[in-house]
């Protein structure tokens, strides 16, 4: 049986640090899945930054943490798509800066970035709905019916919009990947 | 083969880590700042129902034969483009097979509220948006644009009328210039479009969530007539929002105005001087 978890009304340093706590547990996997519906960074903290703010202010108790963590990605997707941009504004930033290669291994690991670049590029190509579900299955390995209750979908749409990303990244990537 | 799982786990996973602040989410000026900037981005979001901002630079090898643009209002918001160009331009993308510009060339009178119902129904990853090409540049002032930017963008003297703005956005994307000052509560978007680089002729459509009303026009003391509407749904903070379009010179321009009366409106639109947009006036 999970664990009841409820946010208390603020009051002292102990409620400042479970807040923070629970910032820190969650704003690395939302800011990737805003990152990669809105392939811009500042955009992409500012949804995080609002949803730990609705999560601040929400007064019913989650059943668990897995209650919790889907009332987070399922803010975040919503918050994504209200500011889903038009191609007028696409200012969107190239792909993340990576660290210099080591001297060791330096072509297998450019060869390794380019892949992993590639694959990003070809994910930021692919229209919203299937980004998200590419994204929540494959990263977040969440079930199709998980994905479902998040997104809103039911789970055979869920299984669909996978399917039809695949096949749309199988032919756009050169290389062969296995996809279950 | 490689595994798609593996690879993309790793590639996501080489994406920035992030620490956010509790102080920064509770920030109340951060809050109103990203209200305000997503509420500008609704606007000309391509949205699966609602507001609709379809540019169509339509183009052909023949040289524009220039005819005085109009901008009309209907039920859902403005649309512009002179009559002899579109008609022409339509056939002929037909022709060339190009549905895709031949949708966006019939967008005019009984024919465009058609097409933008069935628009309206797609999905919204399958809409079909034209757009520019190029990265969009983005400046935090108005001082900030004009020193970088040599491009002609009038807005009004908003000190002189006693406004002082708290925030100020602009941003640039090949003829198109967009501009977002907020003021208290209060807001305004300034877009202009640059239509003198194009082959032919210019059709635009600018559509509001929640369609417009109260179509009106005003003349300003130089001449230059707007034409007005509101907007049928209030703001989430009950503002109304009026929206203003007029043509000089090969641009077009447009304001939006969030909680602003009628009569400060009109003000600031006396505060633009439109001859800027036409050759040889300036």
């Amino acid at each position: 049986m999970g664990q009841s978890i409820k946010i208390e009304i603020w009051d002292g340093d102990m409620t400042k640090e479970y807040m923070q706590e629970r910032i820190d547990l969650y704003s690395d996997m939302l800011y990737k899945i805003a990152y990669l519906q809105l392939k811009n960074s500042e955009d992409a903290k500012d949804i995080v930054q609002e949803v730990f703010y609705q999560y601040i202010k929400r007064q019913e108790e989650f059943d668990s943490e897995e209650h919790e963590k889907a009332w987070f990605i399922k803010v975040t997707l919503n918050g994504c798509r209200k500011l889903w941009r038009s191609a007028w504004f696409r200012h969107t930033e190239g792909l993340p800066k990576q660290e210099e290669a080591s001297e060791n291994n330096l072509e297998k690991e450019i060869l390794e970035r380019e892949k992993k670049k590639r694959l990003l590029e070809e994910i930021w190509r692919l229209p919203r709905k299937y980004r998200e579900v590419i994204h929540l299955f494959y990263f977040e390995e969440m079930s199709v019916k998980e994905i479902g209750e998040v997104t809103g979908r039911n789970p055979s749409t869920v299984t669909s919009q996978l399917t039809r990303g695949r096949e749309l990244l199988k032919k756009r990537l050169k290389e062969e990947y296995r996809y279950e | 083969m490689n595994d798609f799982k593996t690879t993309y786990q790793n590639a996501v996973s080489d994406i920035e880590n992030v620490h956010i602040d509790l102080d920064s989410v509770l920030d109340e000026g951060r809050r109103k700042r990203f209200k305000v900037h997503r509420k500008r981005q609704k606007l000309f979001t391509a949205a699966a129902a609602g507001g609709i901002f379809i540019l169509c630079t339509l183009g052909t090898s023949q040289a524009a034969e220039y005819v005085k643009t109009v901008i009309k209002a209907n039920e859902y918001g403005f649309w512009s483009g002179d009559m002899l160009t579109m008609s022409r331009n339509t056939s002929e993308q037909k022709e060339a097979g190009d549905e895709e510009h031949a949708l966006a060339g019939s967008m005019a009178g009984a024919e465009w509220e058609k097409e933008l119902a069935d628009t309206l129904k797609m999905e919204e990853d399958e809409l079909v948006i034209e757009s520019t090409e190029g990265e969009t540049r983005e400046y935090t002032s108005i001082e900030d644009f004009r020193e970088k930017e040599d491009a002609v963008f009038v807005l009004p003297d908003l000190e002189r009328m006693g406004y002082t703005a708290d925030s100020e956005r602009v941003w640039v994307n090949g003829s198109f210039i967009s501009a977002q000052l907020t003021i208290g509560e209060k807001y305004l978007i300034f877009d202009r479009i640059d239509y003198s680089e194009t082959k032919t002729g210019h059709a635009s459509s600018t559509v509001f969530m929640g369609g417009v009303c109260n179509e009106r026009t005003y003349i300003t003391g130089r001449g230059y007539e707007y034409l007005l509407v509101d907007s049928k749904e209030k703001t989430e903070e009950g503002q109304l929002v009026i929206h203003a379009a007029v043509s000089a010179g090969y641009y077009e321009i447009y304001v939006d105005f969030f909680g602003f009366s009628e009569e400060e409106m009109q003000q600031i639109l006396e505060q633009m001087d439109l001859s800027y947009y036409e050759p040889g006036k300036k």
